[in-house]
């Protein structure tokens, strides 16, 4: 039994290590920019293993915080790209949403045929 | 052997469907980066034969499918009496038209028949003829209505010849029209076998030094391919001629940017040539032997892989002898091998008799000793070329389409208007180009060195502008359109005051606009007179740039 548990284990980690390395080789044969790439990873690892969506809202609200100051400083290019990460981690948000919801649906369910 | 059991297989799948839904989503994230991204790229010669041209092509007047064009009215109101007509003209093979007045009744009277050689350029035609009363247009009729020729038919014009008999008509001299060759091409390197890549990387000036053999330049041609995905940003690259220090090795700029022009991934197109070159205009004034830098500078574009231009060109460096390709980054402006592609435009104005004619004035013959001189700017960027002095900062804006120089300093632009002929009175008219704008000073001379200011009239403008509907330079911004370089913020200057109501703020500007008509008569016998626009000094409003607009200058002639 603890050698089928490893094994399962095992298969597990390495086909998500598999869609890792295969998400970076698409980052490389498109030639994405560093930043790109690791929202991309990011968001790929966040399929697989997700986080309370409340964490990446924070960080979606955080950056667009930091894109109205540095507006308000004038430093336009670095606000434009705060504004491009709120809105990638506004995606994760609504992402991990859904799954939530999804969850809870079938925890309500597992709890009614009880 | 083992027996394959599907069940643990679905078993699997269903436990551990994320893996798969994150398989799924990168398949989906390939397919539309590979459709929509990858291998975006226009070269120079994907596009020869206008195939990327975004302009549509100018339309023959007369084609197999459209025998007749008719220029309607242009006879309404006139006299009886002596005509001659002007018009430039050019044909894609030999074609015979008929030229004839014309009456909305169809009433005709054939005049002559005009034969049109094929040419790639227009040639002016001028032609004289006696219009008899009750006739109201003019008729270009094609002989052969199935030939296949296309002809352009361009810049019609009458003049009222002061004569009354038919044998005056051999006296009349011909008329002069001025027209700025901007073809010639002195400098160039025109080999263009190799791609220089390095403006993938952010903040980078790529150019080309040469040397200037000629003392105006109208326009410079690069070939460029564009590695664009679908949605490059409007951020401008930036065109910039510099003046530059260069010996073999070692380059330096001196001086400031002399002009630039602005583009960005998009709008570039715009300046594409049915060649498939890019053909930008950037007017200045040179000064033979010295070296000049043309360069193209990203720092505020977001450049990547797939986002960036490729000037091509040719990896010797001995292409070009009297220059160099060099690149700036990091601050450091140096010397790379080989030289980018490049032709140089010069332009030249029409010279009679030793006097530089301005383009697209007219200097007729009118008869009995008298003649007439016209000229109007065109709102075209060749209008840049009439000027005779033009200070740093001068540029013609695409927006407002005028010619446009900063207030500051001793800033100033000048026409030398030479009529070749003694003027018996000239007329000089134009108006300030808008409220909001810094008030011009215009002052003229007949030697250069007495000047006269001329007197203006003025009238209050009130514009209300919407916060969000803006008028068209204000709401541009360098980074985020298309914009000319000429300054947003004047047009919003003056008096101005806010008034926000119902969540969207109005902008009241009321100001008053310069309108000049004025009339000079020489006491003595002068065939050029000097104008010298500058701003007004005195002008406290927070306008940054003066213009003109609607300038015309009009002159009688005394030509016996």
């Amino acid at each position: 039994m603890r050698n089928n548990l490893i094994k399962k284990i095992s298969l597990k980690m390495c086909l998500e290590a598999g869609l890792l390395l295969l998400s970076l080789g698409m980052g490389i044969y498109f030639q994405w920019e560093i930043a790109n790439l690791i929202f991309f990873l990011l968001f790929v690892i966040l399929i697989l293993h997700p986080i309370a969506s409340r964490f990446a809202a924070f960080g979606a609200i955080s950056f667009l915080v930091v894109t109205a100051i540095l507006l308000a400083a004038k430093q336009s290019d670095w606000a434009e790209i705060s504004a491009i990460w709120a809105y990638y981690l506004m995606i994760f948000t609504a992402m991990l949403s859904f799954s939530e919801l999804q969850s809870d649906e079938n925890n309500a369910t597992i709890a009614k045929d009880k | 052997m083992k027996k394959w059991d599907y069940r643990k297989l679905v078993g699997f799948v269903e436990k551990e469907k994320r893996i798969f839904f994150a398989l799924g989503f990168l398949v989906l994230a390939f397919t539309v980066n590979y459709v929509l991204y990858a291998n975006h790229k226009k070269t120079t010669e994907s596009c020869t034969e206008g195939k990327c041209l975004i302009a549509l092509p100018e339309k023959p007047q007369l084609t197999k499918e459209s025998g007749y064009y008719y220029v309607d009215d242009i006879f309404k109101d006139q006299p009886s009496g002596f005509y001659r007509l002007t018009f430039q003209g050019k044909s894609d093979q030999a074609e015979q038209v008929l030229l004839k007045l014309n009456t909305y009744s169809e009433k005709e009277n054939q005049l002559e028949t005009l034969t049109f050689e094929p040419s790639s350029k227009l040639q002016k035609q001028e032609i004289f003829f006696f219009l008899p009363d009750g006739f109201d247009s003019l008729l270009f009729q094609k002989e052969n209505s199935n030939s296949s020729g296309n002809i352009f038919i361009q810049g019609v014009g009458i003049t009222k010849l002061n004569i009354t008999d038919k044998s005056e008509l051999a006296l009349l001299k011909k008329t002069v029209l001025g027209e700025t060759d901007m073809d010639t091409v002195k400098i160039s390197q025109l080999v263009s076998d190799y791609s220089f890549p390095w403006l993938k990387e952010n903040k980078i000036v790529l150019g080309q030094i040469f040397q200037a053999d000629e003392s105006v330049i109208s326009a410079v041609e690069f070939k460029i391919d564009i590695n664009k995905n679908l949605n490059p940003g409007s951020r401008q690259y930036v065109l910039s001629l510099r003046e530059a220090k260069y010996s073999g090795d070692k380059v330096s700029l001196v001086g400031p940017t002399i002009v630039d022009v602005t583009f960005s991934m998009n709008s570039i197109e715009k300046y594409r040539q049915v060649d498939g070159s890019f053909l930008f205009p950037i007017y200045a004034t040179l000064e033979k032997g010295k070296y000049y830098l043309l360069g193209v500078d990203n720092s505020k574009v977001g450049v990547s892989n797939q986002n960036f231009l490729e000037f091509r060109g040719a990896k010797d460096d001995n292409s070009y002898p009297n220059g160099s390709a060099v690149m700036r980054r990091y601050k450091e402006l140096y010397k790379i091998d080989g030289d980018l592609y490049f032709k140089i435009h010069g332009a030249n104005l029409l010279v009679e008799n030793g006097e530089k004619i301005l383009n697209g004035a007219k200097i007729e013959y009118l008869g009995k000793g008298t003649g007439k001189y016209s000229y109007a700017t065109k709102g075209k960027f060749i209008d840049l070329l009439d000027l005779e002095t033009a200070s740093p900062g001068t540029e013609f804006s695409d927006n407002d389409k005028v010619v446009y120089a900063l207030a500051k300093d001793d800033a100033s632009f000048s026409y030398a208007v030479n009529t070749l002929y003694p003027i018996s009175k000239m007329n000089f008219s134009a108006t300030q180009i808008k409220a909001g704008w810094k008030k011009v000073k215009i002052s003229y001379s007949l030697d250069k060195n007495n000047w006269l200011d001329l007197p203006f009239s003025e009238k209050s403008e009130v514009v209300i502008n919407p916060a969000d509907n803006l008028a068209p330079d204000q709401s541009l911004t360098a980074d985020s359109t298309d914009a000319d370089t000429a300054d947003s913020s004047d047009a919003m200057a003056g008096d101005s005051s806010a008034d926000v109501s119902d969540g969207t703020a109005e902008e009241s500007v009321q100001e008053t606009v310069q309108t000049f008509d004025a009339d000079i008569i020489p006491t003595k016998e002068v065939k050029t007179v000097y104008f010298k626009v500058t701003y007004d000094p005195s002008d406290m409003s927070k306008g940054k740039s003066f213009a003109l607009k609607n300038l015309k200058i009009t002159a009688d002639l005394k030509m016996k």
